[in-house]
């Protein structure tokens, strides 16, 4: 039963390091805009130049 | 050069996309497009952001070193950063177009849009002017708005991302906490276990620690702020419940007689900073504050010895000679002293008609030159101060006195007194329970349902209105608008179309020859008017003109072939019947031959929009025009209260106040700059736009144009409020009492309060959460 105390301090420490990485994360600025990422994945990477036809 | 919309019916292929069709085509620089949308971003790939007009001087002033300074983020030898607000940006076309700036012109670096601030930043070389950027942004459909004093958004994104690392931080020790208690909810003898019990215990201690002085550090600091100024604040019995749960269950740990709640104690905080979070994202998404920098030029062209120069208008003295451009917002008064007056008072009295201004007559603040290029001499040394204060006066907000406020306002010290009284009670009797009945009448007491009530359902309401093209600038407005008993409604651009006039023929006995003679001289007015029949009247006949005169304020003098044509207003013609509104008169060969007046065009519906609002709102109209439109508008409905016309807007003002006085609440409806005061001194002032360029410093929100007809819906909608909040105010009212009764006989676990509180306040949210949807659909809003 001891072995609880281990996994206890193991899952804090995890919970921990991702609460860390939170925090990083909100630092950086990726939750002060939720929705343009979304739209930004649908835009080809090569830009709108590549869709002209002629020209 | 501008595309033009093609007619012909054969198939055709978008240069651009590739999409055949005819539907919508037009046609740039001899090819063809499906949409304007494909013409423009063909131009600017192919020519970069080629700039072929001038550039708007509002933006040129963005130019000069001090604006320029404090206009973008941060700037090197050869690159600038700023950052601009762009409220037009809507969907995901936006965002890729604007993105894809850098790609199409080299000079722009790089460019990143932030979709929910509507905010879009972008680096570029400084061989591309700031004011050249931002006409491009201008022509592409985002006109930016610049935040010269800067820095408020910051510190909003700041508190934003304070509260969620708060919010993180209190969902960790939240769930880890619960965790912890697990064992001893289910039962599970770890209480016998005592190494478990006092890890678990420690574990707890330490979490809840945390919780209270990083997670709840905001409502300490106010309710110890509020305290110290002795006021009654929200937030006092939430920090005194929590420290109440926190001191009991620390009680129950040290003297062995239980476990405590430091779960409970972290899900309050969590749930509370929760809500918190979410409101926030609703404010976000509807603030569209404006500065009157984007309406008014800073700068102008001040001629001096060695020709232009440009000056801010602060720094312009007595005598100094200003020159407008064609289509510039006037920015200071002065007297005209070269060039034609014609200005176009609109935004500042209603009237849409211009109006002609002689040599040496004033010209004021606000209006637009039509005609050509003026010079103005400055009279008097324009004050910044005055020119702000014509049109921005502080708004009084009745919110203060909701009466969700004023509830809770008194629900603080009474709850305290009675956790108090019960306290002294059981100490008297049974002094063990005495903080065992204190903490839990504070906790199960706490006037988060309550508090919580009035910002969800406005919140909810502002976002379901915001969805409909309404945006109200606070949630406070709602409260107002629940209210409103009386509508005002400004005539143009409010109840008429924008920008379109409707022929109406009082008299017409031209013949056909004579007909395309006067279509001829019409053309030539340069009064609207006089263009407006021109079009009504058709085809011209090709003849010279001759003799051909203007005289401002009366009309024209014209000879074609062996005709003499004046055309002009009825005072100057004298016709044989009095006339009303907007009108000209046709006078061939000494004879009025014809009569055309041109009526408003009225909003599709709305007389089924009025009718509907009627029958819970007084109506009224306030017009800055004459009452040319009377009788057709009363044709069109007939139960206005009151019908002001030729009204300034001190009388707009003074209507407000009159209606008011009545004990009636008043929202004003209205456009432009001329309702400016009158939407300050209503309840609530709503300014009507077709876009949301539009520059509204003391509305309290923005409708859009095509969004009138859901005005009654919207109303409705608004009352409703009123009711939802009933409801929650009584359920968490009944939940308070029934609670506190149990918690002050001593029959009230504090576990459980706590556990009833965070889940009154989750189902108060979402009773009205549920309402508002619920209504909006029956109303179709949503």
């Amino acid at each position: 039963m001891k072995v609880i105390a281990i996994l206890i301090a193991a899952s804090m420490l995890l919970a921990g390091i991702f609460l860390a990485l939170f925090f990083f994360a909100v630092k950086k600025g990726q939750f002060d805009d939720l929705e343009s990422p979304g739209f930004r994945i649908l835009n080809e990477s090569d830009g709108i130049k590549k869709r002209k036809l002629n020209n | 050069m501008k595309p033009t919309t093609h007619t012909t019916k054969t198939e055709r292929q978008c240069v651009y996309c590739g999409v055949t069709g005819n539907a919508g085509f037009v046609v740039q620089d001899g090819r063809d497009y499906c949409c304007f949308g494909c013409a423009t971003l063909d131009r600017i790939t192919h020519d970069g952001l080629v700039i072929d007009e001038e550039v708007p001087v509002h933006y040129k002033q963005y130019d000069l070193p001090e604006i320029f300074d404090s206009a973008v983020d941060a700037q090197t030898e050869e690159a600038y950063k700023v950052r601009f607000h762009t409220p037009a940006i809507h969907c995901s076309s936006c965002v890729s177009l604007l993105e894809t700036l850098p790609e199409l012109d080299p000079r722009v670096r790089f460019c990143r849009v932030n979709f929910e601030d509507r905010t879009c930043e972008i680096s570029a070389n400084k061989e591309l002017k700031l004011s050249e950027l931002a006409f491009t942004l201008d022509r592409l459909g985002y006109p930016p708005q610049f935040n010269l004093e800067g820095k408020a958004d910051d510190a909003q994104r700041k508190t934003d991302r304070e509260l969620l690392k708060r919010l993180a931080v209190t969902g960790f020790c939240f769930g880890n906490s619960m965790l912890f208690s697990m064992p001893h909810y289910l039962g599970l003898e770890v209480a016998g276990d005592t190494f478990f019990t006092s890890i678990f215990t420690t574990l707890n201690l330490g979490l809840s620690l945390i919780v209270l002085l990083y997670g709840a550090r905001p409502y300490y600091t106010s309710a110890i702020k509020a305290l110290m100024i002795r006021k009654s604040h929200i937030n006092i019995p939430i920090a005194l419940g929590a420290s109440a749960i926190w001191v009991w269950s620390v009680y129950e740990v040290l003297s062995g007689t239980g476990f405590g709640y430091f779960d409970s104690l972290a899900g309050l905080i969590f749930f509370l900073l929760a809500g918190k979070w979410f409101q926030s994202r609703v404010y976000r998404k509807v603030s569209f504050e404006r500065s009157l920098h984007d309406l008014l030029p800073l700068t102008v062209r001040k001629m001096g010895d060695s020709g232009e120069e440009w000056v801010r208008i602060d720094a312009l003295q007595e005598c100094d000679v200003v020159r407008i451009l064609n289509n510039e917002v006037i920015p200071v008064s002065g007297t005209l002293n070269r060039g034609t007056g014609y200005v176009d008072y609109s935004f500042v009295t209603g009237e849409s008609v211009p109006k002609l201004v002689h040599q040496n007559e004033m010209i004021f603040i606000g209006g637009r030159q039509m005609r050509g290029s003026i010079d103005l001499v400055i009279r008097e040394k324009p004050d910044m101060q005055t020119i702000w204060s014509a049109w921005k006066t502080p708004k009084n907000s009745t919110a203060d006195a909701h009466w969700t406020h004023q509830v809770s306002k008194y629900f603080t010290p009474v709850v305290l007194v009675i956790a108090f009284l019960s306290a002294f009670f059981w100490i008297m009797y049974v002094p063990g329970k005495a903080l065992f009945v204190f903490s839990s009448v504070l906790i199960v007491a706490c006037p988060c349902a309550l508090a919580l009530s009035a910002p969800f359902t406005y919140g909810n309401i502002m976002r379901v209105l915001s969805k409909n093209g309404l945006f109200l600038k606070s949630s406070d407005m709602t409260s107002n608008l629940q209210k409103v008993d009386h509508i005002v409604f400004d005539k143009t651009g409010t109840l008429t179309k924008q920008n379109a006039a409707e022929p109406e023929v009082l008299l017409d006995w031209l013949s056909d020859y004579e007909r395309k003679a006067v279509a001829r001289v019409a053309s030539m007015s340069s009064h609207v008017v006089g263009q407006w029949l021109a079009e009504s009247l058709g085809e011209k006949c090709d003849q010279e003109v001759d003799d051909f005169e203007e005289f401002s304020g009366k009309g024209l003098y014209a000879e074609v072939n062996d005709l003499t044509v004046r055309l002009g207003s009825s005072t100057w013609l004298q016709p044989e019947f009095p006339i009303m509104g907007t009108h000209i008169c046709v006078e061939v060969d000494g004879i009025v031959k014809a009569v055309y007046r041109f009526n408003n065009v009225y909003r599709d519906d709305l007389a089924d929009i009025l009718n509907e609002l009627n029958g819970h709102h007084d109506l009224s109209v306030s017009s800055g025009d004459n009452p040319g439109e009377l009788s057709r508008l009363k044709s069109l409905f007939n139960g206005f209260r009151h019908m002001r016309f030729n009204n300034r807007p001190e009388d707009k003002k003074a209507l407000m106040n009159s209606i008011q006085s009545n004990g009636q609440h008043v929202l004003m409806i209205g456009d432009g700059l001329n309702d400016q005061s009158a939407l300050s001194s209503s309840d609530v002032g709503i300014a009507v736009t077709a876009n949301m360029n539009g520059f509204y410093p003391n509305a309290d929100g923005v409708l859009m144009a095509d969004s009138f007809e859901k005005l009654p819906a919207i109303m409705e909608l608004a009352h409703y409020s009123q009711r939802v909040l009933w409801y929650s105010l009584s359920f968490s009212l009944l939940y308070n009492l029934i609670g506190i009764s149990f918690a002050v006989t001593g029959q009230l676990n504090p576990l459980i309060a706590a556990v009833l509180m965070p889940l009154s306040s989750i189902t108060v949210v979402g009773l009205v959460t549920a309402l508002v949807s619920w209504k909006s659909k029956k109303i179709n809003l949503l």
